[in-house]
C-alpha cells in the first residue's frame, strides 16, 4: 500500500472541529448514504450486530487481562492482606486465541468442560420437579415447547434450522421439550425501546429471559424481581452439578437478597487492578521493591516518571482494601464509605494533582508506569506489548450484576424443563456450540458465526464456553482451573451483602469530582466543594441501600 | 442520547458505554472504515477495535465532539489495519485521495536540513488556517475528500453536485493550499 506523505498525515491531524462540520454538513442526507452502503455489508443489521460484540469485546477485554501469564512471580500473596502478588513479568499468553472454525468445530479446542456425564444431566437439577410430583423419565412427560425471549438487535443470527437442528437433537437425546426464540426487537436501540423491551418481556408468554441491555441505573432487574417477576432458582440448583462448576462467588453476583436469580455472567468480574511498569523505565530490583503500597508510587514522580492513569472513578481505592461499587467504597465489614472522607484515596488524588505534568493523557503517548484493569497497550498504534513489562496484581472484587443476564420467569408453566435446558446448555458442548455458532457453521465448517453476542445474550460467557477468533474472554480449561482462579485472585465484594445494593448510585454523582481534582489549580477548596456534594449522596446511599 | 451521556458512560465505566456509543455512532464508524478497507468483514472489526479504543481512552480523555473523536480513531485502526494487511483489495479513493496529495507534496520546496522541515504540528496548524479560510462547502469538501478518503462520487452524492464540478473544485482547493503553503514558507 503507498505509504501516506506528510500532507496526508498533517490533513490527518486538523481538529476535530472540522470533522464535526463535514459530518454535520449533510447530516440530513446521511440515513440515505448509510442505507446506501448497507447493501454493500450484506444486512442492515450488521453493524448494530457490532453493538453487542463491542460491549462484549471491551468487556472481555477487562476480564481477559489475566490470561497473560504472571510467570517468576516470588513471593505470591501476602497472606491475610488484601494485597497482590509480587511484581512479575507479563508474559504472552501461551493460549491460542485465534481458533479456525474447523479446529473448533471439530472439538479439538474450547469444548466445555464437562465434569459430568450426560447422565448426570438427566437426573441434576431435577429436585425441585421431584418435589412438585411431576414424572422425571423422559419420554413419558408430555411435550412442551419453551419460550426464550430476549432483546434483539439483530446480533444473535440464530436460523429457523438452528433451532429446529437444536430440538431434534433434543429429541434424540430424550428430552421432553422443544425451544422456540421470542426476539424482542429493538430496532433503533432508544432507551424508550429499552424500556418498552421490559414490558413486553413479561407479555409475551416466555419461560426464559433475558434481562435485556439497558443501563444497570435503572434497576429494571431489582424492580422485576421484587415484583415477583423472575423465579428464585435456589430450589433447583440445589443439586446440579453445573452449580458446583461455577465459582461461588459468581453465584453471588447473579443474585439479590439471597436468593440466585440467574445463571451468572462473569463479565468483567475476574479482573482486579493492576500496576504496570516498563521494563526499559525500570530494573527488576526497583520493580520489585514496590509491595502494594500506591501512595509510594511517589518516589516514581520524583524520578520524573511518567504515569498512565487509567483509574476514571474511585476504583483506585481497591489498592487501599476498599472494594468498589457504583461510586462508593465499601470496607471489609460492609461500611459503605465517603472516598472523599477517606485519608489515603484524598492523598492518592493529591499526590496525583501535584504531578499532574507527569500524568499522561493518552495510551499512545510515552509513558513509565501505569494503573489499569485491563491491559493498557489495548490502545490503538501505541506497541506495547505484554512482555515489556512488570507487573503487581491486586486480588479484585466480585460485584452484584443483575443485567445482561438470563433467567427463568415466574409465570412459566415449564420452570423444570427451562431450568433443565439452561443447564444443559452449559455443561453440554454440543448445544452451547449450536447456540452460538448455528447449524450452518456446524454442518459446513466455515465461517463461524459472531459468538460475542450469543454468549452474552444467552449467558453463556463463562469463560468455560467454546472460544473463537477475537475472543478475549479470559478462557478456563476445566472448572477446576476456574474455581481455583476465582478463589487466590477474586474477593465477594461487601456489596453483594447488600439489601438494596443499586441504591450505591446515588454517589455516581460525586465521580465527575476525581478528574476535577486531579487537574484543579485549587485542591483543596474544590476538595471541601466536593465533600459536601459527597455528604448528601452519601446520606441517600445509606438510606436506601438497606 | 446526548454525546456527553454516552461519556458519562464512559465514566463511569458502565457496560452500557459502548452499547451506546455504537446505537449512535456503529453506523458512521463503519462508513469510515469501510471506505478506507472496502471489506465488510475488516470494517466490522475496525468498529469493535474503534470501541475498544474509546473505552482504553475515555478517560482521561473526554471527546468533544464524540463523533469526531471515533471517526478518527476508527479511522487510524483501519488505516493500520491497512498497512498490515498491504490489502490487495485496497479502497480506490483512498488510492487517489493519497496520490493527489502527493503529488500536491511533491511539487511543494524541499528543506535543505532535517532542522528546516516543517514538523508535522507545523504543517497541520498550517493546514487548518487554510481550511478556515475556505467557504465551508469547501472546507467541507476538503475534508470529505482527504481526511475521510471518500470517494468524489460519494462526495458529489452528499454535498447534491455533479461529479465533474466536485473534481474540478477539488483541484482547484488543491492548487489554491499548494500557494498556500508557499507563501506561508513551507519545507517538506
Amino acid at each position: 500500500m503507498k505509504e501516506p506523505g506528510k500532507l496526508w498525515n498533517g490533513v490527518g491531524k486538523i481538529a476535530d472541529r472540522y470533522l464535526e462540520e463535514a459530518l454535520e454538513y449533510n447530516k440530513s442526507s446521511e440515513s440515505k448514504t448509510l442505507e446506501g452502503k448497507t447493501s454493500a455489508f450484506g444486512r442492515r443489521k450488521s453493524w448494530r450486530t457490532w453493538v453487542v460484540l463491542t460491549a462484549c469485546t471491551f468487556l472481555a477485554l477487562v476480564g481477559g487481562i489475566f490470561t497473560w501469564k504472571m510467570a517468576l512471580g516470588k513471593g505470591g500473596e501476602n497472606d491475610g492482606e488484601l494485597q497482590g502478588q509480587q511484581v512479575t513479568d507479563l508474559l504472552q499468553a501461551d493460549e491460542v486465541w485465534y481458533v479456525d472454525a474447523h479446529t473448533l468445530l471439530a472439538g479439538k479446542e474450547g469444548d466445555i468442560p464437562l465434569e459430568k456425564k450426560r447422565g448426570d444431566q438427566e437426573s441434576s437439577g431435577n429436585a425441585a420437579l421431584d418435589a412438585e410430583g411431576d414424572e422425571t423419565e423422559a419420554g413419558r412427560k408430555p411435550y412442551v415447547t419453551l419460550k426464550w425471549a430476549y432483546q434483539s438487535f439483530g446480533m444473535e443470527e440464530i436460523t429457523r434450522a438452528t433451532v429446529r437442528e437444536i430440538n431434534r437433537k433434543l429429541k434424540e437425546d430424550g428430552y421432553s421439550f422443544g425451544i422456540q426464540f421470542l426476539p424482542i426487537k429493538t430496532t433503533n436501540g432508544t432507551d424508550s425501546e429499552d424500556r418498552s423491551y421490559q414490558e413486553k418481556l413479561f407479555q409475551c408468554g416466555a419461560d426464559i429471559a433475558f434481562t435485556g441491555f439497558y443501563s444497570p441505573e435503572e434497576h429494571y432487574t431489582q424492580k422485576a424481581i421484587r415484583a415477583g417477576k423472575y423465579e428464585p432458582l435456589d430450589a433447583y440448583l440445589k443439586d446440579s452439578a453445573y452449580y458446583e462448576q461455577i465459582p461461588e462467588v459468581l453465584w453471588d453476583c447473579a443474585s439479590y437478597q439471597d436468593q440466585i436469580y440467574f445463571f451468572p455472567n462473569e463479565i468483567a468480574q475476574d479482573a482486579g487492578l493492576t500496576l504496570y511498569l516498563r521494563k526499559s523505565s525500570f530494573t527488576r530490583e526497583e520493580a520489585e521493591d514496590f509491595c502494594g503500597d500506591l501512595l509510594s508510587l511517589e518516589q516514581y514522580f520524583l524520578d520524573g516518571k511518567r504515569f498512565l492513569n487509567c483509574q476514571s472513578d474511585y476504583q483506585f481505592a481497591e489498592a487501599f482494601g476498599y472494594s468498589y461499587y457504583m461510586g462508593v467504597l465499601l470496607t471489609e465489614d460492609g461500611k459503605t464509605v465517603n472516598p472523599l472522607e477517606e485519608e489515603n484515596c484524598v492523598q492518592w488524588m493529591r499526590l496525583l494533582n501535584e504531578y499532574q505534568e507527569q500524568v499522561v493523557q493518552s495510551n499512545v503517548a510515552d509513558w513509565d508506569f501505569a494503573l489499569s484493569r485491563s491491559f493498557p497497550g489495548t490502545d490503538i498504534g501505541d506497541g506495547n506489548h505484554p512482555e515489556d513489562f512488570y507487573a503487581y496484581q491486586w486480588k479484585g472484587y466480585a460485584v452484584p450484576r443483575l443485567n445482561c443476564q438470563t433467567g427463568i420467569l415466574a409465570s412459566s408453566a415449564n420452570k423444570q424443563e427451562a431450568f433443565q435446558f439452561l443447564e444443559l446448555l452449559h455443561t453440554d458442548a454440543s448445544y452451547a456450540k449450536l447456540l452460538l455458532y448455528g447449524k450452518e457453521a456446524l454442518d459446513q465448517g466455515g465461517s463461524l458465526k459472531c459468538s460475542y453476542a450469543s454468549q452474552l445474550i444467552f449467558g453463556l460467557d463463562t469463560g468455560l464456553v467454546t472460544k473463537r477468533q477475537g475472543d478475549s474472554l479470559r478462557h478456563f480449561s476445566t472448572a477446576e482451573e476456574k474455581r481455583n482462579y476465582y478463589e487466590k485472585w477474586i474477593l465477594p465484594s461487601p456489596a453483594l451483602t447488600l439489601k438494596y445494593p443499586e441504591a450505591c448510585d446515588a454517589m455516581l454523582p460525586a465521580e465527575e469530582y476525581y478528574s476535577r481534582l486531579l487537574y484543579t489549580e485549587d485542591f483543596d477548596a474544590l476538595l471541601k466543594k466536593a465533600r459536601e456534594k459527597a455528604r448528601g449522596y452519601m446520606q441517600q446511599v445509606n438510606k436506601g441501600i438497606r | 442520547m446526548e454525546d456527553r451521556e454516552i461519556v458519562n458512560l464512559f465514566f463511569q465505566r458502565s457496560e452500557d458505554a459502548i452499547a451506546q456509543l455504537t446505537k449512535k455512532y456503529g453506523g458512521l464508524m463503519q462508513r469510515v472504515a469501510y471506505d478506507l478497507l472496502q471489506d465488510a468483514e475488516d470494517a466490522k472489526e475496525c468498529v469493535n477495535d474503534a470501541c475498544l479504543g474509546a473505552w482504553n481512552a475515555i478517560p482521561p480523555a473526554k471527546p468533544e465532539p464524540l463523533s469526531a473523536f471515533v471517526c478518527r480513531i476508527t479511522k487510524n485502526i483501519a488505516f493500520n489495519r491497512l498497512r498490515f494487511k498491504k490489502a490487495k483489495k485496497r479502497s480506490a479513493a483512498l488510492e487517489q485521495s493519497l496520490e493527489e496529495l502527493e503529488e500536491l507534496e511533491g511539487s511543494l520546496p524541499s528543506a535543505k536540513t532535517v532542522e528546516d522541515a516543517w514538523t508535522e504540528k507545523e504543517l497541520t496548524e498550517a493546514i487548518e488556517r487554510f481550511l478556515d479560510g475556505l467557504d465551508q462547502k469547501s472546507r467541507v469538501m476538503f475534508v470529505k475528500r482527504y481526511w475521510f478518503a471518500e470517494a468524489v462520487e460519494a462526495i458529489a452524492k452528499e454535498l447534491s453536485m455533479r461529479e465533474n464540478s466536485v473534481a474540478v473544485r477539488l483541484l482547484r482547493l488543491r492548487e489554491k493550499l499548494k500557494e498556500y503553503l508557499e507563501k506561508e514558507g513551507i519545507q517538506l
